[in-house]
């Protein structure tokens, strides 16, 4: 079940990636284990604007962590991110 | 991964077609038919011998296909094995007068693959477990091994260290990188062997197609019998569409630069417009300006068409197999942005390029300005990675020249990197504003992009000829002179 703080994380992120998909795409309609990157919602662009919006908002620096920023392609697997190493 | 990949271009009637177990021997006899064409006519492969073992591969396979992981492991080691002897005795390897008088050639030949063989197995053991991994390793296993190849290339008189080593750095680069995040701990030293397959990217070309077994154990079809007819379907496609661009190919060869010796020649009926190829109207300084811009333009075509026939072949051939990843060459000419094109002209070397020079740049930058964090790893990965990857690609040959000739390839090289980096800094710049505006483009705009993509890319391509004896000031004289 998730917290307030989740659902509000959640929405947050759904908001700012919506910002950065392709135009046209309703990311509201993509199950949120989707690969946002392999069903077009995504350009390759977008995964440096994830990084930042990450670094900013949720502190989390990649030069410590042994995570591929490649592996972060669903909504699913960034809140996982999220929940294990925001600062 | 383009949104193209993912809307599953194969149709359900066909994949129902394809997954009737009888239907699956006419796909592999077309396959294997395929396969025989490109041993023939595809660019870069043609006479090589190296996609004729992929067809017993297959054919075993087929029959047996829970034993897929020893099939290609052993083409791999058969394969390696023939790819040193043929690099001891030369290329014409059945035509040899006297093989006994090759036997200390042959049992060399053997002696490297064992070492090679050796060298890999005790690389994968001491970095598997993550836990176990030297911290050298773990903090810097990529840069150590690419010193490591680097210093053995310099110093070590023998090849397999000036051109095996180098074209399998990015293999093992990924396989380090696999094991730094603790992908590879639960994997047996076989899963990682197969893709020495040299046409799947090693020992032939340094590019990694298919990444490593992290990535290609992600798109796995085998063990969904409609995605594995899905997969080999779309395979067979791809070979075929690479059948179609060779063709293609020597059409544009004999039609427009009227090359003699291709059996099309005869068809078209030894007519030709007989134009210059792009070095030959550099070298001649032809400035008259429909030759000239017809030249720019049909060599990046001329050029697209070989590089996609070699992608679908590998990508294809990989796919036949099992692993439905992503095509290495997907319509780049339809790109309507300059990084766009840069993703789709070749995937897996843009891969490369991502994942070990900008990533790192940009994830390192963390302090540093937005706008200068992404211009500096734009630059560290376009310009100061392709740079490394071509000399790395080429060090056996550079190692055989004076540092003047040296400096005459690499400036080129290094203009051409640099008017990337700049146009894909300033495409990737226009992206992030574009975002801002919802309404995809119109037809004409779209149009207009891709007109003005294709003639960045045919334009830069003039520092990118390698056969051309011009240094970059000649070619930049060139240019200004058919602009004026």
């Amino acid at each position: 079940m998730p917290t307030p703080d989740q659902d509000n994380q959640l929405r947050e992120l759904v908001a700012h990636l919506q910002t950065i998909a392709r135009p046209g795409v309703n990311l509201a309609a993509i199950p949120d284990g989707a690969n946002l990157f392999e069903v077009g919602a995504l350009d390759s662009l977008a995964l440096v604007e994830i990084i930042m919006f990450l670094e900013q908002r949720h502190n989390i620096d990649f030069r410590r962590l042994a995570v591929d920023p490649k592996s972060l392609t669903s909504v699913r697997e960034i809140m996982h991110l999220i929940a294990r190493d925001a600062g | 991964m383009s949104p193209a990949h993912s809307a599953q271009r194969e149709s359900p009637d066909a994949v129902d077609y394809t997954y009737a177990a009888t239907k699956r021997l006419l796909l592999l006899a077309s396959a294997c038919a395929l396969l025989l064409w490109h041993e023939k006519y595809a660019p870069w492969i043609s006479g090589t011998g190296i996609l004729l073992p992929i067809i017993p591969a297959l054919v075993i396979t087929a029959f047996f296909p829970k034993a897929r992981q020893q099939i290609l492991s052993g083409t791999a080691v058969l394969m390696l094995v023939y790819f040193l002897i043929r690099k001891e005795i030369g290329p014409d390897l059945l035509h040899q007068p006297t093989w006994a008088s090759h036997a200390f050639d042959v049992l060399r030949a053997l002696t490297w693959t064992a070492v090679v063989i050796l060298g890999l197995y005790a690389l994968f053991i001491s970095i598997r477990v993550p836990q176990r991994q030297p911290s050298l390793i773990k903090r810097h296993g990529v840069l150590l091994l690419h010193f490591v190849i680097c210093a053995m290339a310099l110093t070590t008189p023998f090849w397999v260290a000036t051109v095996l080593l180098p074209v399998m750095a990015w293999r093992l680069s990924y396989l380090i990188r696999s094991a730094t995040l603790g992908d590879i701990a639960a994997t047996k030293f076989s899963d990682h062997l197969f893709y020495l397959i040299p046409p799947f990217g090693s020992a032939f070309v340094p590019t990694p197609i298919g990444k490593n077994w992290t990535y290609l154990s992600r798109h796995d079809a085998q063990y969904h019998p409609r995605e594995l007819a899905r997969c080999q379907l779309a395979g067979l496609k791809l070979l075929a569409l690479a059948a179609a661009w060779e063709i293609a190919g020597m059409a544009l060869d004999v039609t427009f630069f009227g090359d003699t010796h291709n059996l099309m020649y005869i068809l078209f009926g030894r007519s030709s417009l007989e134009l210059p190829r792009l070095s030959a109207v550099l070298d001649h300084n032809i400035t008259n300006a429909p030759v000239a811009v017809l030249s720019l333009y049909l060599e990046l075509i001329y050029t697209a068409l070989r590089i996609a026939a070699f992608g679908h072949i590998v990508v294809g051939s990989i796919r036949l197999f099992g692993f439905h990843i992503q095509r290495h060459v997907d319509k780049p000419l339809l790109s309507t942005s300059i990084i766009e094109f840069w993703s789709r002209w070749t995937f897996y070397y843009k891969e490369i390029i991502n994942d070990f020079f900008f990533l790192p740049a940009f994830m390192a930058l963390r302090s540093v300005d937005v706008r200068l964090r992404l211009f500096l790893a734009v630059y560290a990965a376009a310009f100061f990675g392709n740079i490394y990857f071509w000399i790395l690609w080429n060090i056996n040959k550079l190692l055989g020249m004076d540092w003047r000739a040296i400096v005459a390839q690499v400036e080129c090289v290094a203009v051409y990197n640099f008017l990337l980096a700049t146009g894909i800094y300033v495409s990737m710049v226009r992206q992030q504003r574009a975002r801002k505006d919802a309404s995809p483009p119109s037809p004409w705009a779209a149009a207009r992009s891709i007109f003005g993509v294709a003639t960045f890319y045919a334009v830069i391509h003039v520092w990118n000829i390698r056969d051309s004896s011009l240094g970059p000031i000649e070619r930049l004289q060139w240019f200004i002179h058919l602009i004026w």
